[in-house]
């Protein structure tokens, strides 16, 4: 009886279609927004996982619109293994350099600079994309298939207000009038 | 006289001393009384998480059409499985706690050396149960919106349809369809 119940259920698992076995990527996220300094690094984090039926290698990435802002650093590929939970997802970070953004209006080239922050705070859209293993190459005309875990993200870039800074000016006029004294001192010890 | 002229550095000097830290004398106006406070950190955690999952077929065939003439129009992708339920299907897993919305494009038309057949020829069409030629849309390669607020542990149904140009030259036509899912109320 025994080897007939099991003879049976190894009939059931030849017979269950091919198209019952799944493959693809879970993303699990604490953050949909960053609000950060302009001209630093950042780091977010997030989490793989993959509770189907085949392990993958996966990775993080973000979409084109935060491509051209910021400068995302080459993020690891993970190996997630079959029947893994969120619950014990992969951590993986995303670190992305913030350039600047915020153009300060200088009176001399690069100096006594001021920043009045008139434009408001400046913000980019885009998502965070989980992508497992590439698929198998098939045979004959046709396509392959991809698939992708997304989520938002928006970066809010701080604009730190400041007045104009003279303390170059200051600098350079203690600078002249040492010199100047020096001379004056130097010429009438000679004298 | 030598005394007057070192006076006279030394009074350079302080006045110089003075235009440097007269800015800093501007910033430090305000200093208040003497207070207590104490603070206390706050904060609640929140985690989202989804994972989906295409079919065996969608991962290891592929979507396929074999035997094709120049001039075929409309021909069922080999998983289309039109007699029942569609082959090609994406799942949402049950280890979700978001509903998701499914999208698709393509990557480039189907392609086969130089030559290539239009994506206005490939059709497709999403259903949470049977996925129709009647309602079906050209894929583009852009993400379009599929079905919306699929909940955990559900899927989603996909059907393709290819026609071939009646000038088509031979050769075997390839590309890439990616499926993305974002949590429901995203934009694709």
């Amino acid at each position: 009886m025994k080897s007939k119940i099991i003879l049976f259920s190894l009939l059931l698992i030849l017979l269950i279609p091919s198209g019952f076995a799944l493959k693809g990527v879970g993303i699990k996220w604490t953050s949909e927004s960053a609000y950060v300094d302009e001209k630093s690094p950042v780091c977010l984090d997030y989490g793989i996982y993959n509770p189907w039926d085949e392990d993958i290698n996966a990775q993080l990435g973000v979409s084109k619109e935060l491509q051209e802002v910021i400068r995302v650093k080459e993020t690891e590929t993970v190996f997630v293994k079959a029947n893994t939970p969120n619950t014990n997802a992969v951590p993986v970070k995303l670190c992305f350099d913030i350039p600047k953004v915020y153009k300060d209006n200088c009176l001399v080239a690069g100096v006594i600079c001021e920043q009045t922050c008139s434009l408001g705070e400046v913000n980019y859209k885009g998502e965070v994309i989980a992508t497992g293993s590439g698929t198998e190459v098939s045979a004959g005309s046709g396509s392959t298939a991809t698939v992708s875990a997304s989520v938002p993200l928006e970066i809010r870039i701080k604009c730190n207000q400041h007045e104009r800074s003279y303390i170059v000016v200051y600098i350079a006029v203690l600078i002249i009038l040492l010199i100047i004294a020096l001379i004056f001192y130097t010429k009438r010890k000679k004298m | 006289m030598e005394k007057n002229n070192l006076l006279v550095a030394v009074v350079i000097i302080v006045i110089a001393l003075v235009l440097i830290s007269y800015p800093n004398f501007q910033k430090n106006k305000g200093l208040t009384g003497s207070a207590t406070e104490i603070l206390v950190g706050s904060s609640a955690l929140i985690a989202n998480y989804f994972a989906i999952a295409a079919s065996n077929t969608l991962t290891t065939d592929g979507i396929k059409w074999s035997g094709l003439n120049p001039g075929d129009i409309d021909v069922n992708a080999e998983g289309n499985n039109q007699a029942g339920t569609s082959n090609y299907f994406i799942t949402v897993s049950s280890d979700s706690n978001v509903n998701v919305d499914l999208c698709v494009k393509a990557s480039a038309p189907l392609t086969s050396g130089l030559n290539t057949i239009p994506l206005t020829d490939y059709k497709w069409d999403s259903d949470i149960v049977n996925p129709l030629l009647t309602s079906a849309i050209a894929i583009d390669l852009a993400y379009a919106g599929a079905d919306t607020s699929i909940a955990p542990g559900n899927s989603d149904y996909y059907r393709f349809w290819l026609s071939v140009p009646g000038n088509q030259a031979a050769g075997t036509y390839t590309n890439t369809i990616s499926f993305k899912g974002v949590q429901t109320g995203n934009v694709c």
